[in-house]
């Protein structure tokens, strides 16, 4: 309990300081948003009434006092760009980064874990080796580079699914998630190598020890000793790493929503940014925060259940 | 886990990963229906849908199809009535009379009345802060209802080109949400908006001119979210039209496509900030002119397609444009490099160009530039902005040396591409000051006389072509690709999108 | 990004040396030399300007006047390549260099020391992770403007946390070692302790974090320029090749290839030499 106490209070620290350096950094960066809604045919006279209206002429701590509170009330603010309620405008879109980022890390589990756990028994065969450095250049692949390759592959020579064709969640269910695969596809594929970098040589760790030699000589079966005692104390640093991913995968999908044109959190954060909309960029940084925090926790917790040796309370 | 559920396993994972793809493939179809067209938009709209303070030009060119205003532009650039039956103008330029068309409804249902175009034209002159959302309404003495049904507008000064600002929308004076809920006159009504995602509109049946409603029943405008894949969009059913599709898309299309040419109505220059050095300097500005290889950037950015321009003029302004100002500098470098030993830098100099970042055409221009510049000896470097940043530090700071952008007319007046150069003007980014060209432009201005007025405008273009005010290239050229189902497409000689054109093809 | 070095370092550490870990760090030798020579050759013999245009030569295939083909301004595709991984790695030892300098006095000061500071910067640590990487990119562009220089000072900044991650959890641990109790009661003074004593131990995680950083930081320009932030054109670097490339991707295929295959190829290189640095 007091664990999960002090958590959330550092939860709370973290989303406060994440929050203040994003209204700070709105006040340093060049434009605002009365010039950037008003585009050319700004005058002064009318930016000047503009930022009067949406109270952009008081001192930042003043601004982000008025944004915290209301939105402590539960109002979000209203987007200055898109001239309508910051809730319903992002609520939409949360189905949508979410999706992509839980198809991803599924898609990530099933591949990474046999494909870990088959180089490790067979550590030097020739298929591990091969594995191995496949594994080793498909890591290499930067993130946007990979999502233009799948778009070339499966959109234009193979043909399985129309890139940029985006179908919406309300209208066609399905359809939905079969276009949402191939973005996943692109966010799993560098940490899904990642992960079997990891949980092969973490195994390969683990089988060296000496509580795996004893289990072996009192007879027990090749299989049984993995399965049961490597391959148990093995996954506790690949969880850790599974649970990082997944934040990662919530927050960082911004450019392959960029090349496969989902309209997602991530999109309407890089419009919002360059629209100076920080009602909008705000609300979306805390959403995210918020579900990158909360799965850390988990993780934790998690963590502590699966090996009673850790203690939450030692962290 | 045994070994054998690992190919269990592998086994599920490829059923998963086919029967999504098949998913994918059976959601495509969409969209073929006969009555509706989806139509591709590169940008989304990041605005306020009142039409009175909608700023965006790609915010704008859809609305067209929702609000209308007392009369409404044609695509040959003519003025047709429209909320308003017919109208008048006075002999002295002072004063215009609407009389009011019977049976105009708004889309709620509403008729609409003299005091709902009082009160839209009253709004525009001032919001009720005291701004002035149409700058020439700030001539506007005051505004009247007659009997009659008909409306009346007096000016302080003479205008005879005041009627191209009545397409200022007539909107209902009891629309509490007109940011958010856009309620016009127009041919479509607005169905609803997803961001990042669509803009759906739907024709609307009572419109009170049959052969000018609507012919296609639902308007879907999808936000292009990657440029790089519009035409296997096209090409899928995805998408049925794209306005402004750039050539290398446009090359990919089979023949399911027409692909229409026409121009964007921009002037694309370098713009110069006159009053920086060595810029100050007509000479200087006349070498970066001499230059120039319009040809070049043409072909390289365009595939040679493209209007060449010689000042802040294009050639569907018809009347007011001079075609003999585009050869008043032609690429001469043994010129430019003497202009430039006159003015004192026979060894060249160095200077930025700032560029918005997310215009191609303009940033593949300003890469073409640089080397053109190079054989004068000037090295120039390129500095990408965003756009936000561009209209804070370039277009209202004027904190730059050059850039490269298009610049479009407001509405279809000559002044509305020349009143920006006049030393005092608001939004004279480029800091151009010349006492002459003030003095043409106020009495072409000013002049009631048709041909006299046009006569003056040309020669204001003629000023700012021979002062080098800025270094001027093209019209850039404008790609559409409509799929054949479609046809009756109309280019327009300003940035509109008008749908109730386009019907289904026999 | 933050994470892989975190986890990777942490497992490299705990690894013993063997052939096999060696072949890695050969293997990425030999890719990063190559792309060095490479870079070299590009230096001194271009085989083209890599800006110049022409427009005879737009789209031009591969041949043997242009072995890499040409793009959409006429230019040379192969000299450009050179040029692009010339200039990924300055913006790659920069980044490096002000994020390992930084990063070990930071983290060896909160490690050693502890504390109410440490507390803190954990706390910046962890809302830097939440903060949008594009608004931080746009933050210091537009504090000190784009360009390669100032993009390398920003993904130099932006590299201190995650190093001072590292070398924070070798001096946790070093600090109740043996060696260094049996300093402090010589009387060695806390900075010889912290430069003398404890730094140089960490030697084999700090080299490999370091290749782990030059990985990075050729992704993170990459992706940086890809943007349009970075490189201005009409000089060349390998992210604005890319995405430049995409559009004409059914038309000229070797445009995005190369440039990408580069990238791939210097990621590959480092991350293989820091697998095998970790394990000596």
């Amino acid at each position: 309990m007091k664990f999960v106490i002090k958590k959330f209070v550092t939860m709370v620290i973290t989303i406060i300081m994440v929050t203040l350096f994003v209204f700070i950094a709105f006040n340093l960066i060049s434009g605002d948003a009365a010039i950037s809604s008003l585009g050319t045919q700004a005058t002064p006279e009318r930016i000047e009434s503009l930022r009067n209206e949406l109270g952009l002429n008081d001192p930042v701590l003043v601004q982000y006092g008025r944004w915290a509170i209301n939105f402590l009330k539960g109002d979000m603010g209203i987007s200055y760009s898109y001239r309508m309620p910051v809730s319903t405008m992002i609520m939409d879109k949360v189905p949508v980064t979410l999706t992509m980022a839980l198809i991803a890390f599924v898609l990530m589990l099933i591949f990474s874990i046999p494909v870990g756990i088959y180089t490790s028994k067979h550590e030097d065969g020739w298929i591990d080796r091969s594995i191995i450095i496949i594994n080793q250049i498909l890591m290499a692949i930067p993130p946007f580079f990979s999502g233009i390759l799948i778009t070339f592959l499966f959109g234009r020579l193979l043909k399985l699914f129309t890139p940029g064709g985006y179908i919406s969640y309300d209208k066609n269910i399905f359809g939905f998630i079969g276009y949402m695969f191939f973005p996943a596809l692109a966010i799993a594929l560098p940490k899904a190598t990642m992960a079997v970098k990891m949980l092969r040589s973490s195994v390969l760790k683990e089988a060296k020890l000496d509580y795996v030699r004893t289990a072996y000589s009192k007879g027990n079966s090749t299989n049984e000793v993995f399965y049961h005692h490597v391959l148990k104390n093995a996954m506790l640093p690949v969880i850790t790493f599974f649970g990082m991913t997944l934040t990662d995968m919530i927050a960082g999908s911004i450019i392959v929503e960029q090349v496969f044109s989902v309209p997602g959190l991530g999109r309407i954060l890089l419009t919002s940014i360059s629209n100076r909309d920080y009602p909008v960029v705000m609300a979306i940084i805390v959403i995210i925060s918020v579900m990158v925090l909360l799965i850390n926790m988990l993780v934790d917790i998690l963590y502590s259940v699966l090996d009673p040796r850790i203690s939450i309370e030692d962290k | 886990m045994k070994q054998k559920s690992f190919k269990g396993l592998l086994k599920v994972f490829v059923v998963f990963a086919l029967t999504i793809a098949l998913c994918g493939c059976a959601g495509d179809k969409e969209g073929s229906d006969s009555s509706s067209i989806i139509v591709g938009i590169p940008q989304d709209l990041e605005d306020s849908l009142d039409p009175h303070k909608v700023a965006a030009a790609g915010t704008k060119e859809v609305l067209f199809n929702i609000f209308e205003g007392l009369v409404k532009p044609s695509s040959n650039g003519e003025f047709l009535p429209a909320v308003a039956k017919s109208y008048e103008v006075s002999e002295d330029g002072l004063s215009y009379t609407f009389e009011l068309r019977d049976g105009v409804k708004f889309h709620d249902g509403n008729a609409v009345t003299l005091e709902d175009v009082k009160y839209s034209i009253d709004r525009c002159a001032d919001d009720g802060s005291g701004n002035c959302l149409v700058p020439a309404y700030a001539n506007i003495k005051d505004t009247q209802i007659m009997d009659g049904g008909k409306f009346v507008i007096n000016l302080v000064e003479p205008d005879t080109e005041f009627l191209a600002y009545m397409t200022t929308a007539i909107i209902p004076k009891n629309n509490a949400t007109p940011d958010t809920t856009p309620i016009g006159t127009g041919p479509y009504k607005f169905v609803s908006r997803s961001p990042q995602e669509n803009f759906i509109i739907e024709k609307f049946a009572d419109y009170y001119d049959e052969e000018k409603a609507a012919h296609i029943n639902t308007v879907t405008f999808k936000i292009i979210g990657n440029m790089d894949t519009i035409a296997v969009e096209l090409e899928s059913g995805a998408m049925d039209m794209v306005a402004r599709i750039p050539t290398a898309q446009a090359d990919q299309l089979s023949d399911k496509f027409d692909i229409l040419e026409g121009t964007m109505n921009l002037v694309q220059a370098l713009y110069i900030n006159n009053s920086v050095a060595p810029f100050d300097d007509v000479r200087v500005r006349q070498a970066l002119c001499y230059a120039l290889d319009v040809e070049e950037i043409k072909s390289i950015v365009s595939d040679g397609k493209g209007e060449e321009i010689g000042s802040s003029m294009f050639p569907s302004f018809g009347k007011y444009y001079d075609e003999t100002l585009k050869d008043v500098y032609n690429t001469n470098i043994d010129k430019a490099k003497e202009l430039l030993a006159e003015a004192g830098y026979p060894d060249g100099f160095s200077f930025d160009i700032t560029v918005p970042s997310n215009y191609t055409q303009h940033v593949d221009t300003a890469q073409v530039l640089v080397e053109q510049f190079k054989k004068i000896n000037v090295k120039a470097n390129i500095k990408l902005i965003e756009w936000d940043s561009w209209l804070s530090d370039v277009y209202s700071a004027r904190n730059y040396t050059t850039t490269v952008v298009g610049v479009d007319a407001s509405s279809l007046t000559a002044s509305a591409l020349l009143q920006r150069f006049k030393s005092d003007a608001s939004n004279n980014f480029i800091n151009f000051s010349s006492k002459e060209y003030d003095e043409t432009f106020l009495k072409a201005r000013s002049t009631t006389d048709d041909d006299e007025k046009t006569k003056l405008y040309k020669e204001c273009q003629k000023i700012l072509t021979n002062e080098a005010a800025n270094v001027y290239i093209q019209d850039l050229p404008e790609f559409v690709a409509l799929n054949k189902k479609f046809t009756g497409y109309e280019f327009y000689p300003m940035y509109i999108q008008d749908m109730s054109k386009i019907r289904l093809a026999d | 990004m933050k994470i892989n070095n975190y986890i990777f370092v942490k497992d490299i550490s705990l690894k013993k040396n063997s052939l096999k870990n060696n072949r890695n760090f050969i293997a990425g030798s030999i890719i990063v030399v190559f792309m060095m020579i490479f870079m070299l050759v590009g230096m001194i013999a271009s085989p083209y300007d890599p800006t110049a245009i022409d427009s005879s030569a737009k789209f031009q295939g591969m041949s043997l006047a242009h072995w890499f083909g040409c793009d959409n301004f006429g230019r040379d595709i192969l000299s450009r390549v050179m040029e692009g991984t010339y200039a990924t790695f300055k913006v790659a030892f920069g980044t490096v260099i002000i994020g390992t300098l930084f990063g070990i006095i930071v983290g060896a000061l909160t490690g050693y020391y502890g504390g109410l500071i440490d507390e803190i910067l954990m706390r910046i640590n962890d809302s830097i992770f939440a903060f949008p990487s594009i608004l931080l990119a746009l933050l210091f562009i537009s504090l000190l403007g784009a360009g390669t220089y100032q993009v390398t000072l920003a993904l130099g900044i932006a590299f201190i946390p995650s190093f001072a991650r590292i070398v924070r959890a070798e001096f946790l641990k070093a600090k109740n070692m043996d060696y260094v109790k049996v300093a402090k009661l010589m009387g060695a003074s806390d900075f010889r302790i912290i430069f003398i004593h404890i730094l140089p131990n960490t030697y084999t995680v700090l080299l490999s974090s370091i290749m782990i950083g030059f990985n990075n930081a050729v992704l993170a320009e990459a992706s940086m320029s890809f943007l349009g932030i970075g490189v201005q054109p009409p000089d060349p670097s390998l992210g604005r090749m890319l995405s430049e490339a995409q559009i004409y991707l059914a038309k000229a295929p070797n445009y995005a290839l190369f440039p990408g295959v580069a990238i791939i190829l210097l990621i590959l290189g480092f991350s293989l030499m820091a697998d095998g640095i970790g394990r000596d």
